[in-house]
Order: structure tokens, then C-alpha cells, then sequence
């Protein structure tokens, strides 16, 4: 099926970070930390607005020097869009279908590697991550790693 | 002698703009002024701030000197203690301990998020035959007990609280004493020596060998999965304190530091057979040193 949209790749609020087959993104505005592996970071390079999805498909191709539908390409697009990494909104090419059949429908024709976006949140309390420090239980709502979030101890940590 | 009986309030000044006494110092690049209208609780805050940083401060006399952050700690009516930041109220408890904890913990976290030439991760670390071995991870998710282990079976103790990073990403000791709790429980935290432990202190900056992104699992078997270098950094950044103040630089850290690297996650069991592992994995790596 033929669905002509032209993916535009987001810059602004973003430090990418370049590692050996990989790529990662930090989105400074949702504070998530995303990998991009070799196929999204490929897919996520070629999205510059001029390049319709097959165009992306064949730059991969040439790139990474194996056969990559673009149903593959899509998979990408999607994951991308999901995670707020493209300036445009797409209709995706897989509405209706799950993921698990549209990588089972890929996984077996495709020898690249299916493209994987792995994303982590980084805390909005540092102090959290290092101390669980408090004063009072208020203190401890935002606090979402400790052992409690309501419960400031009498040594002052937010803990029972 | 209560704990405020000896407090002279100057006033109650929510919106001074000083509290009388101060003094100011950098440690880490940060500069920073401690203000307070009482000068016990000033020079508990001055003790505290010297033992929160491993008396790695430098004091500066100048009080022109533009600070990166100010810190008050007023003593108000009642008795109470409030903890200001850049001067407005942001926290307030009838305890001079508690307030003297929090203050303590957010000191640190705020001259890591605000260094501009160091990157803090909250990990455990010790140092085994040239490289570090950096352990990521949450408070109460085990680290200074796998730290603890770790030294005891011949590793270096190099920090149980941060993994301090250069732009060339080597890793630099801080080494507190072991805050090591009884039973897992906070309350009962016993600050220990190294030398109880019997071990040694790693004494130069390292690379890194191994990062092992674990928390302690009742039960579970030690079954880790080597990441990428790309998750494995991704696992950091929840650890990295100034990520979101000095992104780019983090993440260059982090890339550079962990290049040769291998890294591990997965939960772990008890921590002595785990550690035991973890230095066999580095005596049989090829690349180590």
C-alpha cells in the first residue's frame, strides 16, 4: 500500500548524542531519555521532510546494504512518532494492527535489524534518586523512588 | 540544652535579603552562600557542608563574589527552623536534625545538578586492577552493600554515593564513610569505615571496566544481559544528578567513559556471591587493564 507522507524529524528541545551504532536523544522537554538503534536512528536521519517513506526505505537500503521494505520504515515512523521525535503528525500505515503482527509480518522478510526505540524518564527529584531526604510527608510525593511517598520518618527520610 | 536555646533570632524575614551571617565557598566549581541569623546553626551548616563534601571546599572571602546558589537557614519564632533557597522558603520543621539532614542531602544534590565540569551519578563504585567498576542505582536499592562486598573481596573502595565523571569520562573517588544499614532498614544506617571493612581506598581517577545496573531481588539468581552502549547510558541518565541542567555535557561523559566498557543489568540475589562473579568476570576480561 502506498501512503505518500513525508516524515520531518524533530531538532528543537533535543541533545543527540552519537554512539557507535546507536543513537541517543534526550528530549529536554519530557526529560526521557530515548536509544535509537542502528535502523531507527537511520530511519530518524532520513526523515527531513523531503523524503517520502519509500525514498527512506531505499536510502536505508543503500546504506545498510540489505533489501528494507517499507513496512520496516514505518515501524520506525511509528515508534518515533509515539515518542515525539518527528515534527509531523503521520497517519500510520498500521492502524488497526498490533505491533506483534506488523514485526511478525517484517521479522520474517527483513535480514536488517527491526528498528527498536527504548526510552527511560528521568526523575523529577534528584534528591530522591540519592537520599530520600525529607521534612515533612508533602516532601515525599514527588519523591517516587523511595520506599514511600506519603510517609516522611521520624530520621527524616521518606520511608515507613 | 534545648536545640534552640542558644539561638539569637535576628528576625523573622521572609523576604530579606540576607539573614546577617554568611559565609561563601566553591567546591566542584559551584559557588556557594550559606547564610543563617544564628551563628551556632551557622557553623553546624559550615560542619555539615565540609563533611558533605570531603572538606573539598575552598572558602572565599570576597562577599561581592557573585554564588551559584544561596542557601539560609533561619532560625524563626517558635523555635523552628526554616531551609531557604536563593533566599524563598522551601522547607520548614520544628527538628534542627531533620532540617540539618535535608540540608546535608540538598546541598549535594545541588551542587551536583549545577556543576559545569563535573558529572555526578548517584552509583557505588570501587576501583579493581586499574578500572572502576560503577554500580548505578537508587537510594535503598543495595549499593553500598555490593560496595561493601566488593572491598572485602580485594576491590578498592572508591564512593557509595556518586561516580563523579570528567569530559573525558574518568571516574574520580569520593569516599565517604559507608553509610551501610542493619537489616536494610534507613533507620538504622551505620556509618562505617573503610578500615573496618578492611579495605583499601582506590586513590586516582579510573576508567571504567564494568557498570553493573542491578538492585537487590530476595530470590532472584544472577542472570545479567550485557546492553549496548547506547542502553547502557540510557540506564544512567535516571542516576545522572545534572542531566537535566548540563545534557550535553553528561551525555558526552557518559559516552566516553563507558566506550570500553562492558555493561550488565539484571537483579541480583545476595550480595556476596554476586560480588564474587562480578570480579571473576573482570580477572577474565581480556580488555581490563
Amino acid at each position: 500500500m502506498n501512503n505518500p507522507q513525508f516524515p520531518i524529524a524533530r531538532k528543537s528541545g533535543l541533545v543527540v548524542q552519537e554512539v557507535p551504532d546507536e543513537v541517543l536523544v534526550y528530549d529536554l522537554d519530557t526529560n526521557k531519555a530515548h536509544c535509537l538503534n542502528k535502523t531507527a536512528a537511520a530511519v530518524w536521519r532520513s526523515c527531513d521532510g523531503k523524503n517520502s517513506v519509500s525514498d527512506i526505505a531505499k536510502n536505508i537500503q543503500a546504506e545498510l546494504g540489505s533489501t528494507v521494505s517499507d513496512d520496516l520504515v514505518w515501524l520506525a515512523i511509528d515508534q518515533l512518532s509515539e515518542n515525539a521525535l518527528l515534527e509531523n503528525e503521520l497517519q500510520s500505515q498500521f492502524a488497526g494492527q498490533s505491533r506483534r503482527e506488523v514485526l511478525k509480518k517484517i521479522g520474517f522478510a527483513s535480514i536488517v535489524a527491526v528498528p527498536v526505540i527504548a526510552s527511560l524518564v528521568a526523575p523529577n527529584n534528584a534528591l530522591a534518586a540519592t537520599s530520600c531526604a525529607c521534612v515533612n510527608p508533602g516532601a515525599c510525593l514527588t519523591q517516587t523512588t523511595c520506599p514511600s511517598t506519603v510517609n516522611c520518618n521520624g530520621s527524616g527520610i521518606c520511608a515507613p | 540544652m534545648s536545640e534552640t536555646s542558644s539561638a539569637t533570632i535576628v528576625a523573622e524575614m521572609p523576604d530579606a535579603r540576607d539573614l546577617g551571617l554568611h559565609f561563601v565557598f566553591t567546591t566542584y566549581g559551584v559557588a556557594v552562600r550559606i547564610e543563617s541569623n544564628d551563628d551556632r546553626v551557622l557553623a553546624k551548616a559550615k560542619a555539615i557542608a565540609k563533611k558533605a563534601f570531603l572538606d573539598r571546599l575552598e572558602f572565599i572571602i570576597d562577599d561581592n563574589r557573585s554564588v551559584d546558589i544561596i542557601f539560609g537557614i533561619a532560625v524563626i519564632e517558635g523555635g523552628a527552623f526554616q531551609l531557604r533557597e536563593n533566599r524563598e522558603n522551601i522547607s520548614e520543621t520544628p527538628s534542627e536534625a531533620i532540617l540539618m539532614n535535608f540540608f546535608r542531602s540538598y546541598l549535594r544534590v545541588s551542587v551536583a545538578e549545577r556543576s559545569k565540569d563535573w558529572i555526578f551519578v548517584h552509583a557505588g563504585v570501587v576501583g579493581y586492577n586499574g578500572r572502576a567498576i560503577v554500580i548505578p542505582g537508587n537510594s535503598f536499592s543495595g549499593k553500598t552493600t555490593l560496595v561493601a562486598e566488593l572491598v572485602k573481596f580485594g576491590a578498592e573502595y572508591m564512593s557509595d554515593e556518586y561516580a563523579i565523571f570528567d569530559s573525558d569520562g574518568m571516574v574520580y573517588p569520593f569516599q565517604r564513610d559507608l553509610s551501610i544499614r542493619v537489616n536494610g532498614d534507613r533507620r538504622n544506617a551505620v556509618e562505617t569505615k573503610l578500615e573496618a571493612l578492611g579495605g583499601r581506598a582506590a586513590m586516582s581517577a579510573l576508567p571504567v571496566g564494568l557498570v553493573i545496573c542491578t538492585e537487590y531481588v530476595p530470590g532472584e539468581s544472577w542472570a545479567p544481559v550485557r546492553l549496548s552502549l547506547g542502553n547502557g547510558i540510557k540506564e544512567m541518565i535516571p542516576h545522572t544528578i545534572s542531566i537535566r541542567l548540563n545534557t550535553s555535557l553528561a551525555l558526552k561523559a557518559l559516552n566516553t567513559g563507558l566506550s570500553r566498557a562492558i555493561i550488565l543489568k539484571g537483579a541480583r540475589p545476595e550480595s556476596g556471591p554476586v560480588a564474587k562473579e562480578i570480579l571473576s568476570l573482570a580477572d577474565s576480561d581480556s580488555n581490563w587493564s
